[in-house]
Formats: C-alpha cells, structure tokens, sequence
C-alpha cells in the first residue's frame, strides 16, 4: 500500500460529536492511539488523559513523562477540542509553543484540557493545560495555532 | 553519549550524527505513528518528542555531557509542511548557547531524500543543572 489508508474521518466527527464519544476519533488516528489517549466530556469540554506507561518515559530513576510526549498530549487535546466544534477533519498545526512548569513525575496519568481562545474561518488559536494529581499544580501549558482548511 | 529515552525508543529513534554541539535523529515512517489519516503525514507531536530528546543530546556535546540531568523550559515548533506519506524523517539540532542557567537550541526536520526542503523547525531552552565547580566551564561556540 502506497497511498495512505481510506478513510472517512468527516463521518467518525460527526458520529463522535453525535454519541459524545471522542474514542471514536482516538480510534481513528493512529498516533492518538498510540499514545493510549482516553477522552472524557463535559459540556462542550474535553478533557484528554495520557496513561501513564513505560514508553511515555524521559527519564528513569526517577522516572518522569518525556517533554515530547506531554507536549504531544497538549497538541491533541487541541486538535480534538476543535473537532468537538465544528472542524470535521484534523487541523494541521502551524506553530505551538510548550512551557513546561514542573515535572511530570507522579506515577499516575496526565490529564489536558484545551480552550479555544479564537477561531477564524482558517486558523484557531487554542491553549491548552495539563496537570497529573492536582489541577491547579500546572504540568504543562500550550499555546498554537491551527490551520483548519 | 546521551542515550535514548524510553519514548524516542519508542518512535523507533536512531542517531545518525551528532557534532560538537549538534546531534541528528531518524525516525522512519510507521502506520502507528500517523496524526492525520487522509494525509499519512505523521503526527506533530512525533516531531516534537523527536526535537526534544535530540535537543538534549546536542546539549550533551555542547558540555561534554558533564552538566545532566537538564529539564526543558519550553519547546516551539513550526510545521511548515505535513511530513510525506512513508517517507523517513530526520531531525537535526544545534545547542548554540550554553548559558550559567540556560541553554537554547535549535532544530530542523525534513526527509532525506531533499535536505533542503524543510518540513518543520523548533527551537527552545533548557534549565542547565547546578554546576559544579570542579567541572571544566562549558565550550563556547
């Protein structure tokens, strides 16, 4: 197979956003899958979580999340707070920018919530936080900008 | 030399080169690692995780590897283009200033087969870790 795989991810949207059942769209994008990503809604929020696993690691002895992967997290709680709106297909990223506040070293998942703070016809800004026991003890923040067409 | 972390394993990450002060990651293309299933393009945070840990092994050979452990500050990348379907995707970084406190680096990925076409860039710092006074001051570039 040389051409990437058929699929109608306009169709899983809707039927996720129908259900209220985003492990469609988890399902459906590989990467997402990958990463174990499970989502919970509330409302119109998401809230994306990061299971915690081996192949997550930075560092061991302590062990600790890999920046990368935290980061990765926060860019698809975005991606998937935009398609619990009205973008059907994956928006491509232009630019995101990661700060990371403190270390992900609790042997517990991550959980990343993501807010749009402006949507255009093309592009979307979103920032998005991530946290591991306690909400208010930030992990990771995130600020990008999407592409949606 | 700064091994590879459990995550970059997992992308299947291999060092291909690594200078002075710069270090370069391969990652080949894998159907678990796609962001975007219309396209193939693989997902950004692939990229991502990819910046980081050869971010921290450039940083490595910039001091020798004698100031670790070292925590990342913040990290931005800019996808200029979705990487292409199947094809093997490298990752260079430079660590250009290693500072008493801080240190910055910069990257770059495109697929081997056109260097010149860049498919994204990153730059970001790091939190240099207490120094030692009995280690030798870091190279200046």
């Amino acid at each position: 197979m040389s051409e990437p795989q058929v699929i109608d991810l306009p169709a899983v949207v809707a039927q996720a956003r129908a259900e209220g059942d985003f492990s469609l769209i988890v399902n459906a994008l590989p990467y997402l899958r990958f990463l174990g990503l499970r989502v919970r809604k509330e409302g119109e929020l998401l809230t994306t979580i990061l299971p915690y696993d081996g192949k997550h690691m930075g560092r061991v002895n302590p062990s600790s999340f890999h920046g990368g992967v935290i980061a990765a997290l926060l860019e698809a709680a975005a991606l998937l707070q935009l398609m619990a709106g009205d973008t059907a297909h994956v928006a491509k990223t232009i630019s995101i920018t990661t700060d990371f506040l403190r270390a992900a070293a609790s042997p517990t998942e991550l959980y990343a919530i993501a807010s749009v703070t402006r949507q255009g016809r093309r592009v979307a800004n979103v920032r998005v936080e991530a946290w591991q026991e306690e909400r208010n003890k930030l992990i990771a923040v995130a600020n990008g900008n999407f592409l949606l067409t | 030399m700064a091994r590879l972390s459990a995550a970059m394993k997992a992308l299947g990450g291999k060092v291909v080169d690594v200078g002075s002060n710069s270090a370069t990651l391969a990652v080949d293309w894998r159907e678990d690692l796609v962001g975007n299933p219309e396209s193939g393009a693989l997902m950004g945070g692939v990229i991502t995780t990819m910046v980081d840990n050869v971010s921290a092994m450039a940083y490595f050979m910039a001091t020798n590897g004698t100031r670790f452990p070292i925590a990342t500050l913040d990290l931005r990348i800019e996808h200029m283009k979705p990487s292409k379907h199947r094809k093997p995707l490298h990752v260079r970084s430079e660590c250009h200033k290693v500072g008493r406190q801080v240190a910055f680096f910069r990257a770059t990925a495109w697929h081997p087969e056109d260097p010149d076409d860049v498919v994204a860039t990153g730059s970001g710092t790091f939190m240099v870790s207490d120094m030692d006074p009995n280690v030798p001051a870091p190279k200046q570039q």
